[in-house]
């Protein structure tokens, strides 16, 4: 438009001052003028305003006056070299002011990337590193900035970072899902859902989502130029947010290791001192007793003090075996055992709390070995046994039984009591549960442990109630290929 | 008599339930102490807690190996299986776990001495009940009636009566019988272990004579 009334006050003024200068010399300012208005102005418009004077010039000012055609041959020589130099002269102008141009946009596009990594690489952890992202974002490519991050939890569904600029609707979010699965860009600007509101981008760490940017426009969609600063921008981010990332799960695993030594630290002591007073009761009473030095009221007291001792040695004994269950310090030491060996010892073990019981034991004849850690099958055993000691009458039996069955080992603790309400079942081994109808006495610990001992070496347990009455807890281990022996007797 | 214990209360009880039976008692609290004692005064026999401040009880049993045979029992806590037979393989005698029984502490302690002061077991045959085994003949007679073993049955039979009242943990049994190369053959262990309480326990079941020491080793009682 200033180009074209320029031009005109150009004319004007040529018209003016012909008479004295003569209509070659007009040529020459119109030369001049285009060759000026080339720093500003493109190609296209040069070549119009060349071809326009050009026609303006030999139409007007050459002779013959108001006629196209040139008789002189000097001016057609000068017709021709005002369109070569206006031509050439134009087309350099445009081609500089194009690679300036670009290089500007370069430069800024480069400075762009090195603030935003530079300010990502001062954040102190992910979440600044998402605040500064959004922040840089927003002043890049003026748009509100969203990060889109996959849940923790199954079924890791999508949800804006709290310190998001925006939330998209449920429609949109099923954009962002397919974003993020397919792992390609989608939304406005886009070649897919153009109608949607916002612009969707894949955060991608070595090729796997890790979630999506989600930009929400004011006016306009993306220049080109935001568009691959863009490109350059979420790789970036994407990068110095997974450094992060594993700089932290690094340092979780520090302060991990650091509190599972120091529970154990703790497991240990508090095991300590709980466990040497009670061994001393339980040992001085039991020398009390062997001395023979008693009347029949002290030793009868002295049994007192000792069950009691014993009751207590086992309440710990439970309270520190479902604290390392619950801390995962457990590591069994799996050996092969004989069932009926392990049985019997446990038995043994729990003889003083179970004497008011008659014990049948049935042991399937060519029982396989299990492979089992020791101690922590003859606790579950004792458990059990007590277990039931416990919540049935005097004088009724308690069976304990094993045999085989597809494959695994089926080692089953039956009694004569009152059975467990159907509806208690399932939760019959969880931690600190105890039947509604349950006598008193007992910690809620005794099954949960039985639980956890048998699901680390690898079994599972059940709770039934048996036809006839009374309940039934059956352990499952897998069964071992016992050896064949041949050898011929001496 | 040495004790070992860095728990006042388990030392005192100790030094008063041996006292009471006729022992002296010298005490040590720390694995260095014990060491020096062992070594300025002879004892009979030591009891050591695995669980010292200064040098793990492993380590004070490792260096009294070095140079004595003093009889050792170690005390434990109940779920130290590995250190229990860690202990046994480094030379212990016998182990009694916390809270222990003193009746069952002063019988360990008697057997470790009198297995002490006799040496190896070399008398050429053993009874127990209504079972003899005749060492020179190699014959296992029960009642009237000869028992037919196996090579490999009379083998395990002959260790534990070598260390009877002894424990034996499932590695010295295996290197003894099968062979160095053999320690991880647990299964062949717990079949011979299976049938030889069948051959010559009364009652297999309820086993007297072949004791399973719970995720240790076997022990064979002395006497009925």
């Amino acid at each position: 438009m200033l180009t074209a009334v320029a031009f005109l006050l150009i004319t004007a003024v040529n018209m003016l001052i012909e008479k004295w200068l003569g209509y070659q010399a007009i040529a020459l300012i119109y030369l001049l003028a285009v060759v000026v208005a080339a720093l500003f102005i493109d190609r296209g418009p040069i070549f119009f305003a060349t071809v326009l004077t050009a026609v303006w010039w030999n139409f007007y000012f050459a002779p013959p006056r108001f006629a196209f055609n040139i008789t002189d041959g000097y001016d057609r020589m000068m017709l021709i070299t005002y369109f070569v130099v206006t031509l050439t002269v134009g087309h350099l102008t445009t081609h500089l002011r194009a690679q300036r141009l670009s290089e500007q946009q370069r430069e800024e596009h480069a400075s762009a990337l090195y603030r935003l990594t530079r300010e990502l690489a001062q954040a102190a952890d992910v979440d600044e590193i998402f605040c500064r992202s959004i922040e840089k974002i927003r002043e890049f490519v003026r748009a509100d900035v969203a990060f889109l991050l996959p849940g923790v939890q199954p079924p890791y569904a999508l949800t804006p970072y709290t310190a998001s600029l925006w939330s998209p609707k449920e429609k949109e979010m099923s954009i962002a899902n397919t974003v993020f699965t397919r792992n390609e860009p989608a939304g406005r600007g886009t070649g897919n859902f153009t109608d949607a509101e916002g612009l969707y981008w894949p955060l991608c760490a070595n090729d796997a989502p890790v979630g999506v940017v989600a930009l929400r426009f004011k006016r306009s969609a993306l220049t080109p130029q935001q568009k691959s600063l863009l490109e350059d921008f979420v790789p970036q981010i994407t990068l110095i947010l997974e450094r992060q990332r594993l700089r932290d799960a690094e340092l979780n695993n520090k302060f991990l290791a650091e509190s599972e030594r120091l529970g154990r630290t703790l497991l240990n002591s508090v095991s300590h001192e709980l466990r040497t007073p009670v061994a001393a009761i339980a040992s001085a009473t039991s020398s009390l007793k062997a001395s023979g030095a008693l009347t029949a009221v002290q030793q009868n007291l002295t049994t007192e003090i000792e069950s009691a001792s014993i009751r207590l040695n086992r309440v710990i004994q439970s309270l520190l075996s479902a604290a390392r269950l619950k801390s995962g310090q457990l590591r069994p030491k799996l050996e092969l055992y004989d069932v009926s060996d392990l049985i019997q010892v446990a038995l043994r073990n729990v003889s003083a709390m179970t004497s008011a019981h008659p014990m049948e034991t049935h042991i399937a004849a060519d029982l396989p070995l299990i492979k089992a850690d020791f101690v922590l099958m003859e606790q579950t055993v004792a458990n059990l046994v007590v277990n039931a000691a416990t919540h049935t009458p005097p004088e009724t039996p308690i069976e304990i039984s094993a045999h085989a069955e597809n494959g695994e080992v089926v080692l089953e603790v039956a009694d004569r009591g009152p059975g467990v309400p159907a509806e208690q079942l399932d939760r019959i081994f969880d931690l600190f549960h105890r039947a509604p109808n349950a006598k008193p006495g007992g910690t809620g610990l005794g099954l949960a442990i039985v639980k956890g001992f048998i699901e680390v070496q690898g079994g599972r347990v059940s709770a039934a109630n048996r036809p006839g009455g009374g309940a039934v807890f059956s352990i499952y281990l897998p069964a071992t290929e016992t050896p064949v022996l041949s050898e011929e007797t001496l | 008599m040495l004790v070992i214990d860095d728990e006042p209360q388990i030392q005192r009880l100790l030094t008063i339930t041996l006292e009471s039976n006729g022992y002296r008692v010298a005490t040590a609290s720390g694995g260095q102490q014990a060491l020096a004692l062992a070594a300025q005064h002879r004892h009979d026999a030591a009891i050591l807690d695995l669980g010292l401040p200064d040098l793990s009880g492993l380590e004070v049993l490792k260096r009294l190996r070095e140079w004595t045979q003093l009889p050792v029992i170690v005390l434990t806590v109940q779920d130290g299986e590995a250190e229990k037979i860690e202990a046994l393989d480094c030379g212990a005698d016998d182990y009694v776990t916390k809270p222990f029984n003193s009746g069952e502490l002063l019988a360990r302690l008697r057997a470790a001495l009198r297995r002490a002061n006799k040496g190896p077991a070399d008398e050429p045959a053993f009874v127990f009940g209504e079972l003899t085994v005749d060492l020179a003949a190699r014959r296992v007679t029960r009642g009237t009636q000869t028992v037919k073993m196996t090579a490999t049955e009379y083998a395990l039979l002959r260790l534990f009566i070598q260390h009877a009242g002894k424990v034996l943990t499932h590695h010295q049994i295996l290197r003894e019988v099968w062979g160095p190369n053999h320690q991880e053959k647990m299964a062949y262990l717990r079949v011979y272990m299976a049938r030889l309480r069948d051959k010559l326990e009364v009652n297999p079941s309820s086993p007297a004579l072949f004791l399973t020491e719970p995720g240790v080793g076997y022990r064979m009682s002395a006497s009925p």
